[in-house]
């Protein structure tokens, strides 16, 4: 690692330092403006059961989003709010949801106003952000992880779950990643079973389709920031593959690229340009296929395909919800690493020169009883009981259950000394 | 049974700091950020090269890294366990992770014992994973403790300081921890009193000395910052003896865990997160 001062590093104790000055003075501007807004001034004094803290920026909105629909379910007999630290963040929140938005600027003197404003009963995380740290120091809270989409991600069994009242996790499989590797850690006390209550939303398909052909989303992963996460197959499969789909008449093709396609490779970039230009070709020929690019919002598309393909990445999981079948590539990239431990290391992955052949493929995973029953079983496992409303009703559960808890906590005759009270207040 | 909220849980709008104080405290605070940022950024090429290179010296392990990723405004609350540390190390490796370019250079000042420099997540995890580290101590509640206490295969322990500064540390982030050495019983009664399904018997270990009844001028005494946690009341022998004792069982849960899993087929990836 390059450490000497030089002109890089000379440079950047100048630029970083005032850039961020800038950026913190902008921030301060946003919020002052916000908060003498009707919208924010109405929920100012409002008490909340249930916050979902948010402190993020907006890069990271696809891991709140996912839970606008748990939430506006649970808003129905919960009050509920979500609580952002970034104004940019908190306007987008505000125009997507009908949930109303709180902005805190995530200091000590904030938090506290939180705690006596708000005086929230659940606090949700959607991940592990470090500012997360400091209002976990309410003790008149119960706070839980609810993640943002399962996997075998290492991140999935951190040790510091162990900050959290409660994870919230889909089934099984979490509880088993944990116990592998946690110690300390009472699985079976300190998390609750919720499968993916996303699932028990029901999203409007911008499109419709007829039933003359199976449907087959390809949604290929980014080809990553590191070579050992990289598992992209545009540039590998997705060509070959995506011409013998719109070759046979038996298929239809939803081609859904990772957004952050290209950015890094050039052959990434070129692979998927040219994979739109097939599609558009294809659809220009006969329209009736319904063949198309999709960079619509993710959850219809979980009901209208019949099949997926994919790479080693969470969509594989959200699939899974599903038990649809799943054909997953096998990275030509030899570092990128393949967890033998995961629902993936059971599917036979499809190399690259096998790509001609996925018509092939995809035909046997929708008919053979073998694959068919192998993903009802890794779906019951990772998400249990995945029958509509089951997942809904969980989380809703666990969210009364949790309220249950600290209720009886907080109004409790708690027998602490006087001279206790010299130690100092609960801090945050 | 009354049912009323607990005295401490609220506070009542009269006893909240007023806007003018919070304002000027903000501002104070992100002038001490500015500085501190733009010192690393200038200084940290004197310190970070030597710590990278004695920390990939496979000579070089550990099995207690003390992680004190805060300013060094806040550095006595380090340099106040040294003279455990300095008895710990006659029995086990000990070395300090230091997060601040002039934190470290103090610290190094203080002690012998080795320090590494960690002032970004790689760096950190970097550490105390080529040091092969097994456990972990805190001295604060830092935010950046929540990045340290999610590598795995290590136990990590918070050192809770005595006296004045218990308010401090004591909250709701000590669950983080696999365990906390309370410096007396009272801290421990607040935590099973004031933490929800927080289980004290099992995480916390009193590790203090019984205080002499308390007088005038042993009242002064206790409002003053003591030089070490020793002259404070903490009883230095039995926090060595916990800690290597916590070292042991951390050597034993894993080495039973690897052993279970392999019998199941399993191999963890092991190092840092992983």
């Amino acid at each position: 690692m390059e450490t000497r001062p030089g002109r890089g590093l000379g440079t950047a104790a100048v630029v970083e330092p005032a850039r961020r000055v800038g950026q913190w003075w902008r921030r301060r501007r946003e919020h002052s403006r916000l908060h003498k807004l009707p919208e924010y001034q109405l929920h100012s004094g409002r008490h909340f059961d249930v916050l979902l803290h948010f402190p993020d920026l907006p890069v990271n909105l696809y891991q709140v989003r996912q839970w606008y629909g748990p939430l506006e379910q649970l808003s129905r007999q919960r009050s509920v709010a979500i609580l952002c630290y970034e104004p940019e963040t908190a306007e987008i929140i505000r125009r997507e949801t009908s949930l109303p938005v709180l902005l805190t600027r995530g200091g000590l003197p904030d938090l506290e106003k939180v705690r006596t404003d708000h005086q929230p009963k659940v606090i949700l995380y959607p991940n592990q952000n470090y500012t997360n740290f400091g209002i976990l120091g309410l003790n008149t809270v119960q706070h839980a992880f609810i993640c943002h989409g399962e996997s075998d991600k290492i991140y999935m069994s951190s040790n510091w779950m162990k900050v959290f009242n409660y994870d919230l996790v889909a089934g099984q499989a979490a509880k088993d990643r944990l116990s592998r590797r946690l110690f300390g850690y009472d699985v079976e006390a300190r998390t609750i079973e919720i499968g993916r209550p996303q699932i028990d939303i029901e999203f409007q398909a911008p499109y419709t389709f007829d039933e003359s052909r199976k449907t087959v989303l390809y949604a290929p992963t980014w080809e990553g920031g590191r070579t050992s996460m990289r598992y992209g197959s545009v540039a590998s499969h997705g060509l070959t593959m995506v011409s013998s789909l719109l070759a046979d008449r038996r298929f239809r093709v939803i081609y859904r690229p990772h957004p952050r396609t290209g950015i890094l490779l050039p052959q990434h970039r070129a692979a998927d340009l040219r994979i739109r230009e097939l599609i558009d070709v294809a659809t220009a020929s006969d329209p009736s296929a319904g063949h198309l690019v999709d960079d619509t919002p993710f959850g219809w598309q979980l009901k209208a395909a019949d099949v997926m393909i994919t790479d080693i990445s969470a969509v594989a999981y959200d699939w899974l919800t599903t038990a649809k079948p799943l054909i997953v590539t096998q990275p030509i990239e030899p570092s990128a690493v393949v967890d033998q431990g995961s629902f993936i290391g059971d599917l036979r992955l499809v190399t690259a020169d096998e790509a001609h052949r996925i018509p092939e493929m995809a035909d046997r995973a929708l008919s053979d009883p073998e694959q068919i029953g192998r993903m009802r079983r890794w779906c019951a496992y990772y998400y249990g009981d995945t029958t509509p409303g089951a997942s809904m009703t969980r989380f809703i559960n666990a969210i009364e259950r949790m309220i249950e808890e600290r209720d009886g906590w907080v109004f409790q005759d708690h027998d602490v000394a006087d001279e206790l009270a010299a130690i100092g207040p609960v801090a945050v | 049974m009354v049912a009323h909220q607990p005295d401490v849980t609220l506070r009542s709008r009269a006893e909240r700091p007023t806007v003018a104080p919070i304002r000027l405290r903000r501002a104070l605070e992100y002038a001490r950020r500015y500085h501190r940022l733009s010192v690393n950024l200038r200084h940290q090429h004197l310190v970070l090269p030597d710590s990278r290179a004695r920390a990939a010296d496979p000579a070089n392990h550990t099995h207690f890294l003390i992680n004190f990723p805060g300013s060094p405004s806040g550095v006595d609350e380090l340099t106040a366990w040294l003279p455990m540390l300095h008895r710990l190390s006659r029995w086990a490796p000990v070395a300090i992770l230091v997060g601040d370019v002039l934190a470290y250079r103090a610290v190094s000042a203080e002690t012998a014992l080795p320090c590494y420099f960690g002032r970004v997540a790689s760096e950190a995890e970097y550490v105390a994973q080529q040091l092969q580290t097994k456990v972990m101590l805190y001295v604060n509640q830092s935010k950046l403790n929540l990045r340290e206490a999610g590598f795995h295969d290590i136990l990590h322990v918070f050192l809770g300081a005595p006296g004045p500064g218990r308010q401090n540390w004591l909250n709701n982030r000590l669950r983080l921890y696999d365990y906390v050495l309370a410096p007396d019983d009272e801290s421990k009664a607040w935590l099973a009193a004031r933490m929800m399904a927080y289980d004290v018997s099992t995480t916390v270990r009193i590790v203090g000395r019984p205080v002499p009844p308390a007088g005038p001028l042993s009242g002064l005494g206790a409002r003053l910052r003591a030089a070490d946690v020793a002259e404070a009341g903490v009883d230095v022998d039995a926090v060595v003896e916990e800690l290597l004792q916590i070292r042991d069982e951390r050597d034993r849960l894993v080495t039973e865990r690897d052993a279970r899993l392999a019998e199941q087929g399993i191999v963890l990836l092991k190092g840092g997160q992983a």
